[in-house]
């Protein structure tokens, strides 16, 4: 197995023989200490970045994380000008890749490291065409809607999980009610089925159910024969 | 089995402009009836999170409006008053997901859960077709997300009869695209209905020509900006020459000026302010002549209608449109039908400001007026809820109609139902 640094030199020895150089700029300086991994310039001074992803235990793990790479680099390149990004996959499982189309759809390539330290390029990454401003500024708005969506789904299963616990209470609470109703007096309750009290509550919650005369005219409708 | 039914009653109105659906409920959700075709490099992000769609609807479409200028090309309005053409495919999968849209929104949890029992509203002029899809959309969505337990479909005005309680009476439907005056006893009596090819649509059209006329050409061209200015400006007189009148007499008190909201944009009708009226009577009378300059510089005029085999003039005034429903009908049936009519849709639903109900007045008044002018004495009340109402009735159908009543082509009732038809 060999050590990231190994990777790095691995991956830019084949850049390098493809006519690349490694890459270092000032504009360029956060992106690599933060995310990126690597950078190459081309002849016609396209600029490819790399991002490095390793096996963890789980080969779950690594698509997750595959996929939320492609979400960040999606926002990020939307904002510079980077015309090709591959992500680099270390000794990946075949479960551990996403599907191929996202890759096709984004545009981003895809690079494998195998066992033998064999690099092959499996999906060739696409030039980024300029996109205008606005196409860009909708992307963002949506990775950060999807972000937003994401928390306040969290914030209501957290909510919906109170609930249930106060319900939880409540129906014990009946339970109890209910039992030493019935032992007061079976007697003294009234003959109101259960349905027709729980059916005569819901037509009060709406108005527009009360005393409507079309329930009863309605409930008459059958196949004329 | 009742019980079942009533828990998850689900009612839909595919209205021109606005689909509203849901469950039992004070009220439905509503979203605009549009959708828009995105293409797969846009909606790549919506793949990674599993959730792959070309058509876009609900609240999100307008994240993409605005941020290219071919929208055109993308966004869909499948209907036009009340209409969905049988062979356009791009809308119905508009239509498809819209209906989806509500039921993924509303699919309960709960363990009981098998299905809704579903009764939508369509305009009273559908075609067979129009009932032929809706059913074939639901049975699809059933078979996609085991939501749909049995579906039929009521004409709107019969719905609306349904949430005002009365069993006897005539509804005027009025909304974006098109009127549809339906006399209703127990049944909604199909060869009365008259409809007019005419609805909000028509008061826009005025509102973007006085927009002209003051100088706001480009504003007039937004629909959603005309639709506003129209909503907020617009009134109905109880009789347009005198309104005129005394507009003109008293400029002060009838002036007003539009603030385009979350704009710093202000419209001053100055002394144009009288025009507000000509907006809400294009509704009720487009025949006045005060319109005909209207018609000679381009804007169109409504298109007639054929009921049995009679030709009825798009711009028929409403009173007379109603008098002739009326007059399809059984005639010892008509004194109880003048004695209920009720207006519902948006298209009734207009303001009428404190200062000024000496001249400008609710859509019921205004009817009732049109009627006695022509020795009709007539009750005349807006729905409690125009915008609500055909939903309103939906779900009362879908609660009340039994179980075991299957979908019958001939008098269009019943249940089109899972393991009977699909
Ligand atoms: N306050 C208001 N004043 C005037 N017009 C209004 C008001 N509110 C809504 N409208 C108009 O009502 C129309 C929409 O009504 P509605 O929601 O009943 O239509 P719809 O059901 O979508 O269409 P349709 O019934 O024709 O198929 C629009 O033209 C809208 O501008
Ligand atoms: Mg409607």
């Amino acid at each position: 197995m060999l050590s990231h640094s190994e990777f790095l030199s691995l991956i830019e020895k084949y850049f390098e023989s493809r006519g690349y150089v490694t890459f270092l700029s000032e504009e360029y300086k956060d992106l690599l200490n933060n995310f990126f991994d690597l950078m190459f310039r081309g002849k016609n001074n396209e600029i490819i970045a790399i991002k490095i992803v390793e096996q963890k235990e789980f080969s779950l793990k690594m698509k997750e994380e595959i996929e939320k790479i492609i979400v960040r680099v999606l926002s990020i390149v939307s904002n510079i000008d980077i015309s090709k990004v591959y992500i680099v996959a270390v000794n990946p499982r075949f479960t551990s890749l996403p599907n191929i189309d996202i890759f096709k759809e984004s545009g981003i390539g895809l690079i494998t490291i195998g066992p033998d330290n064999q690099i092959i390029e499996r999906i060739p990454a696409k030039m980024r065409e300029y996109r205008n401003m606005v196409g860009k500024s909708i992307e963002k708005d949506i990775y950060f809607l999807v972000k937003d969506l994401r928390t306040k789904v969290y914030l209501l299963e957290e909510r919906m999980s109170k609930y249930e616990e106060r319900l939880n209470n409540l129906l014990r609470r009946i339970e109890f009610i209910e039992n030493k109703v019935s032992y007061i007096s079976t007697k003294e309750v009234s003959a109101i089925s259960d349905v027709e009290e729980k059916k005569k509550v819901m037509d009060d919650s709406f108005d527009f159910l009360r005393d409507n005369p079309w329930l009863n005219v309605l409930s008459k409708r059958k196949k004329s024969t | 089995m009742d019980a079942y039914k009533r828990k998850y009653a689900y009612g839909e109105d595919y209205g021109t402009s606005y689909f509203k659906f849901g469950p039992l409920a004070e009220k439905p959700e509503i979203i605009e009836n549009r959708g828009i075709f995105v293409s797969d490099g846009e909606s790549i992000i919506f793949k990674i999170f599993g959730v792959s769609r070309n058509i876009i609807v609900g609240p999100e479409v307008s994240l993409y409006l605005g941020s290219r200028s071919d929208i055109a090309r993308y966004l869909i309005y499948p209907m036009k008053d009340g209409r969905v053409e049988r062979n356009d495919e791009k809308a119905w999968k508009v239509i498809y997901e819209l209906t989806r849209y509500g039921f993924e929104k509303f699919k309960p949890d709960d363990r009981d859960f098998d299905g809704f029992y579903v009764t939508a509203a369509l305009s009273a002029i559908a075609p067979d077709y129009m009932y032929e899809k809706i059913f074939e959309i639901h049975s699809r969505i059933d078979s996609e997300l085991n939501v749909v337990k049995a579906v039929t479909i009521i004409p709107q005005p019969l719905a609306v009869a349904i949430a005002q309680k009365t069993v006897t009476c005539v509804v005027v439907e009025s909304g974006h695209g098109n009127t549809q005056i339906t006399p209703i006893s127990m049944y909604p009596i199909r060869n009365a209905i008259v409809t007019l090819n005419r609805g909000g649509a028509e008061a826009d059209a005025v509102a973007a020509e006085i927009l002209r006329d003051l100088g706001y050409e480009d504003r007039a061209r937004e629909e959603k900006f005309v639709r506003t200015f129209k909503e907020k400006v617009g009134l109905i007189p109880l009789d347009l020459d005198e309104a005129i009148r005394k507009a003109k007499e008293e400029p002060k008190r009838f002036y007003v000026k539009y603030r385009v909201p979350g704009t710093r944009i202000e419209i001053d009708m100055g002394d144009k302010s009288w025009m507000r009226f000509l907006i809400g009577e294009i509704i009720f009378n487009p025949e006045h002549e005060i319109f005909e300059s209207y018609y000679n510089r381009g804007m169109s005029r409504p298109s007639d209608t054929v009921v049995g085999g009679e030709r009825i003039r798009g711009t028929l005034p409403l009173g007379e449109a109603i008098e002739k429903s009326v007059n399809y009908t059984p005639v010892e049936l008509a004194p109880s039908l003048f004695k209920k009519i009720i207006l519902s849709g948006g298209n009734f639903s207009w303001q009428v400001p404190q200062g000024l109900r000496d001249v400008a007045v609710d859509a019921a008044t205004k009817v009732r007026k049109q009627l006695r002018d022509m020795g009709i004495e007539a009750n005349v009340e807006l729905a409690k809820d125009p915008v609500y109402s055909v939903w309103k009735g939906t779900i009362v159908y879908s609660i009340a109609v039994p179980d075991d009543y299957l979908w019958d082509w001939k008098k269009k009732e019943g249940w089109y139902k899972r393991g009977k038809h699909y």
